[in-house]
């Protein structure tokens, strides 16, 4: 009678600590899925400035040319062989050297470097056929042979005119796009 | 044998008191969780970065979290290219709150736990950036995924 009493007691007692087993050390877990997006691009450095200093000394005579040189990179995650072209278009003071009082230096440009046909010459600051800005007609494909830095060089050239009361001193400025479409 | 019954039904009032207690275990509320970073990256170092709140709950004292990965699966990646990436974990109920961005392989790891506070319900920010790793190469356009497993433990 005595051991039937103990065994009742003792089977419920076993079934009573499987729940306050739960109040032992354990662990619980779950998951974090994160994702993160990078956009194709074509990365064009802050800004690309060709100063006075640059053309190798100021201007001091009728139909002088000087030029001065700007190498950049722009840097791209596009796939190889991603068609890339580069479109100027002419800025302030529409692309052509002018001071103050809209005087201004004939001023013509080239673009060389990673490109598949580098210009040879000079092409001047105009939008007209073969000049410097016509769109789409001077229109420039990045050599995307491979992905990663491309390296181009801008060109400006810039002449006096013969007449010295057209160009009275001071700072002559102007801006140039250049784009990148793909 | 009605003084048998007697015993029996005292022990088992017992198991069902101490029974229903222990069915609140701490928990992650929510989970799994998933964070898509609003920004995208469009430039080289580019850096974007986000927060996900993590919910737990607990009625116990002592708790302890922290993060793991399987592998590498703690840094942002796509195939073979992967984003430079760094975590933080903020929550007033953390014994200490991360001010600073923390490497993700320094991150996700079990030495690096945060106690919990008191009981109830704790809300936990985890904060990821990715940050694209620039030279030599651009990482290549798409979607760059990580999961973390986050494990809280109790005494």
């Amino acid at each position: 009678m005595l051991k039937n009493r103990l065994s009742l007691v003792l089977s419920v007692l076993v079934v009573a600590v499987v729940p306050v087993a739960a109040w032992g050390a354990g662990s619980s877990q779950g998951t974090v899925s994160i994702t993160a997006h990078v956009d194709d691009f074509f990365e064009w450095p802050a800004a690309i400035t060709i100063a006075a200093a640059d053309f190798g000394g100021n201007f001091n005579g009728t139909s002088q040319t000087k030029t001065a040189t700007a190498a950049f990179t722009c840097n791209t995650n596009l796939a190889a062989l991603t068609a890339v072209s580069i479109q100027p278009a002419a800025g302030a003071h529409a692309g052509v050297l002018t001071d103050g009082a809209a005087h201004t230096l004939t001023t013509s440009y080239q673009l060389r470097g990673d490109v598949t046909v580098p210009d040879a010459a000079y092409k001047a600051a105009g939008a007209a056929g073969g000049e410097f800005f016509e769109t789409p007609g001077n229109a420039y494909t990045v050599d995307m042979t491979a992905t990663g830095a491309k390296n181009f060089t801008f060109m400006v050239q810039a002449v006096t005119p013969a007449n010295a009361a057209n160009a009275p001193s001071g700072d002559y400025t102007c801006t140039v796009t250049l784009t990148a479409t793909w | 044998m009605g003084r048998n019954l007697q015993i029996a039904a005292a022990v088992v009032s017992v198991c069902l008191i101490a029974g229903s207690t222990a069915s609140a275990n701490p928990s992650w509320v929510g989970a799994p969780y998933s964070l898509s970073i609003p920004s995208h990256i469009s430039g080289r170092g580019q850096s974007v970065s986000s927060s996900v709140n993590l919910t737990l709950d607990h009625d116990i004292l002592g708790c302890n979290v922290y993060f793991s990965a399987d592998g590498d699966a703690y840094l942002l990646k796509n195939g073979s290219n992967s984003l430079t990436t760094k975590y933080k974990l903020t929550g007033t109920s953390l014994d200490h709150q991360d001010a600073n961005w923390i490497d993700a392989d320094q991150f996700a790891t079990p030495s690096n736990a945060y106690s919990v506070s008191g009981t109830g319900t704790s809300t936990l920010t985890l904060y990821v950036q990715a940050t694209e790793p620039g030279a030599p190469t651009p990482v290549p356009a798409g979607d760059y995924t990580a999961t973390l497993t986050v494990t809280v433990t109790w005494p």
